[in-house]
């Protein structure tokens, strides 16, 4: 007789979260904000946006910095993205005292992009040799996270990837798969980008970004906001996790889809592959699926292309984007988006797509408000430029 | 599980592919030192730039207005794939500095108060590049694109043997590459990284590429060591011996292929390697081909790789020390005979 019992050594189980989004700065700020329903978008304060069509995004609040100069005070000489991922990272370790990981994938699009720009208006006028170093440094995408690791002494390597916003989804699989090939017993997996001149002007370029409202899957939606974040996951093996498992990562699927550099195919090929290999990979069938959490960034070609692959793949399963609440965070957001999926299984409640006036996209979305209901299997899709798509199984520990 | 090597390919400062490479690495070919146009200050813009490659068949249309990243990810990618089928292949991409003339174009125009062109942003994505590729390869699995210093060559190594052994694809294209332009030559040397007087490095760019997959008989890629982040205060000397002493366990290699590009961390790795080895044979093929990050370090695997399958290496081992103190190593090695 065959034994189907999983080899706990290589089921992903997460024993360690945490989170900075526009919702707030920790798990318990987040949970209240998705609760709430709360819209963290506002007016841009951190550069001048008299040049662009946009003038909001989702931020995070001030506070942040006091979390991360609690942890250090030498966050005040990092980059803002290492400012945003410090607290996020410190949430995740102290629930699971005496954590090592084994080796640290992170996703991002931009890493320390507001030196590199610090780093070019400075180029004419008079700079000190050491502040040059600084800049150029902390610029690079791996240093705000080399950085970081730092202030608890870790020397495992960094894998950053840069699958534009498919990265944060992207280092989650990758860290769940090198715990699930046996490769490693411990990784962390991490999502993190900070709001940038460079990159809102590139969207603003693009038109991409909304004047109004970010309403994603709506009838009249016009566009994105951009967000910024950072979330932080501890992942090992079901017999090193023991009975702390805050969930699992129960499969995932990525997808090319070779369209357009920026355009998604509108017949939703690559979403579609990605939700249909996540499920295949986790070996669940939709009937048992609870909550999608969409990627859905309100941009008229996005939500199309991604409301196609839904309707294919699962269109009875409640759907909602989180963006019009906190904006789209870019490298950041598919850990962002897996973070507040834990909360909502844990919490028993769907997330509320907001500003949802009238969709006819064919989907049952969680409009406005929060949903409660009994949330075990979730999927959380994330796609980005150059057709990059991904998609994660997450549930409830059993 | 073993990486067997089933296709090369190459552009760099010494050649257009694989074997033009090849041959003037054995002949010691150094190219010439150029100073990149448009540098605020020439004098920290010298650089070895890349042969133009040739355009590969079925990139036109996506390349049209990409960056050089690009035609080299792509020529690169096509000479490894040769007349193989992309079918089941997974693709992983690497670089350190990405499309790093557009995003200085681009920024620069922002600064200027203009808009910013719709057609350099895109381009400025990391993974734009892996995106060419993909599509003129028509590559729909898993595309994944990794930043990193010089490290990351092996970091794509490694993510390939993951994806490998999911199941998720029979094969597996390694891709990584660089461009040059004068903010990064001036931004490594306000750093101290790059050549003054006769030391330090010189910044180069194009693209490697090595077509991997399960090896059947044993030869290849035998082991890629996850690697190590060397903290600040730690001596880098101490922290570099463990990756290799733990690399190499079992095995006494003859010839190491070393990260080496010409600076105070290259003569620690080289100096640490002999500590080792007394007996081994050194190449430093960055100290020709000039520093292009993950580009070289996959050029020094395919070294590696070429030295042992000619029979004149029965082990090699790959090292590399990264500018942001990533280190990394890997051995090859022949089959089970």
């Amino acid at each position: 007789m065959s034994d189907h019992r999983p080899n706990l050594r290589r089921v992903p189980v997460i024993t360690g979260v945490g989170c900075v989004s526009p919702l707030g700065c920790g798990l318990s700020q987040t949970r209240q904000g998705l609760l709430g329903s709360r819209d963290g978008i506002s007016a841009v304060k951190l550069f001048s946006t008299g040049g662009f069509l946009c003038q909001t995004a989702g931020q995070v609040a001030d506070s942040v910095e006091d979390l991360a100069l609690g942890v250090t005070r030498k966050a005040a000489r990092w980059p803002r993205a290492a400012r945003l991922l410090l607290p996020a990272m410190a949430e995740a370790l102290e629930e699971r005292p005496g954590f090592l990981p084994e080796v640290v994938i992170a996703g991002t699009t931009s890493g320390g992009m507001d030196f590199g720009e610090d780093f070019f208006r400075g180029l004419g006028g008079r700079r000190s040799g050491k502040e040059d170093r600084r800049l150029v440094r902390g610029y690079l995408p791996q240093q705000p996270v080399i950085e970081a690791l730092g202030v608890w002494r870790f020397q495992a390597p960094v894998r950053v990837v840069s699958n534009a916003c498919a990265s944060g989804t992207n280092a989650l699989c990758l860290a769940a798969g090198l715990v699930r090939s046996g490769e490693v017993e411990s990784a962390m997996a991490i999502g993190f980008d900070a709001l940038a001149e460079l990159v809102f002007a590139g969207f603003d370029c693009l038109r991409a970004s909304t004047t109004e409202k970010c309403r994603p899957f709506d009838s009249a939606r016009s566009g994105l906001v951009l967000g910024e974040g950072a979330a932080c996951f501890l992942i090992e093996n079901a017999v090193r996790a023991g009975d702390r498992g805050l969930g699992r990562v129960a499969g995932w699927g990525l997808a090319n889809d070779n369209h357009h550099l920026t355009q998604p195919n509108p017949s939703g090929i690559g979403p579609r592959l990605a939700m249909e290999r996540a499920l295949a990979d986790a070996g669940w069938t939709t009937d048992t699926l609870d909550y999608i959490n969409a990627h859905g960034t309100g941009t008229p070609f996005n939500d199309s292309s991604e409301a196609a692959a839904i309707r294919h793949v699962a269109p009875q399963v409640p759907v909602s984007s989180t963006k019009g609440m906190t904006g789209h965070a870019l490298g950041a957001a598919g850990a962002i988006e897996a973070a507040f999926c834990l909360l909502a299984m844990q919490g028993g409640f769907l997330p509320a797509n907001i500003n949802l006036r009238e969709s006819d996209l064919g989907l049952d979305i969680v409009a406005n408000s929060v949903r409660l209901a009994d949330c075990r299997r979730v999927l959380s899709n994330s796609f980005g430029f150059g057709g990059a798509n991904a998609s994660i199984a997450l549930e409830v520990t059993p | 599980m073993r990486l067997s090597v089933l296709g090369r390919g190459c552009v760099s400062s010494l050649g257009r592919e694989w074997a033009g490479v090849r041959a003037a690495l054995s002949n010691g070919v150094k190219p010439e030192l150029r100073s990149l146009p448009d540098a605020s200050d020439p004098a920290r813009a010298g650089a070895y730039p890349a042969m133009t490659p040739q355009a590969p068949s079925g990139s036109a249309g996506r390349l049209r207005r990409s960056s050089s990243i690009s035609y080299f990810a792509c020529a690169a990618a096509a000479e490894a794939l040769g007349g193989l089928s992309s079918e089941a292949t997974a693709l992983v991409f690497a670089s350190s500095n990405g499309a790093v003339s557009y995003t200085r174009k681009f920024f620069a125009e922002v600064m200027d108060g203009k808009p910013g062109s719709p057609l350099l942003f895109p381009e400025t994505v990391y993974n734009a590049a892996p995106s060419h590729v993909a599509a003129m390869l028509g590559i729909d699995s898993s595309v994944l694109a990794l930043v990193g210093d010089a490290s990351a060559g092996l970091d794509a190594l490694a993510t390939a043997r993951t994806l490998l052994g999911s199941g998720s694809a029979n094969q597996c294209l390694v891709v990584a590459a660089e461009e040059l332009d004068w903010i990064a030559c001036e931004g490594y040397a306000r750093w101290g990284l790059t050549l003054r007087g006769t030391s330090g490095a010189v910044l180069s760019e194009g693209g490697t590429a090595l077509l991997v997959g399960p090896s059947a008989d044993g030869a290849g890629i035998l082991r890629i060591h996850p690697g190590r982040t060397v903290p600040k205060s730690e001596p880098a000397a101490g922290a570099f011996r463990a990756v290799i002493e733990e690399v190499t366990e079992g095995v006494v290699p003859d010839l190491a292929v070393v990260s080496c590009s010409g600076g105070r961390v290259g003569r620690l790795e080289e100096a640490v390697i002999r500590g080792l080895f007394p007996e081994i044979r050194v190449l430093a093929p960055k100290r020709n081909t000039g520093e292009a990050f993950a580009a070289s370090s996959l050029l020094q695997c395919a070294l590696a790789v070429d030295e042992v399958e000619r029979g004149t290496s029965r082990a090699a081992l790959v090292s590399v020390f990264g500018w942001n103190r990533q280190v990394g190593a890997a051995v090859v090695a022949g089959g089970r005979k």
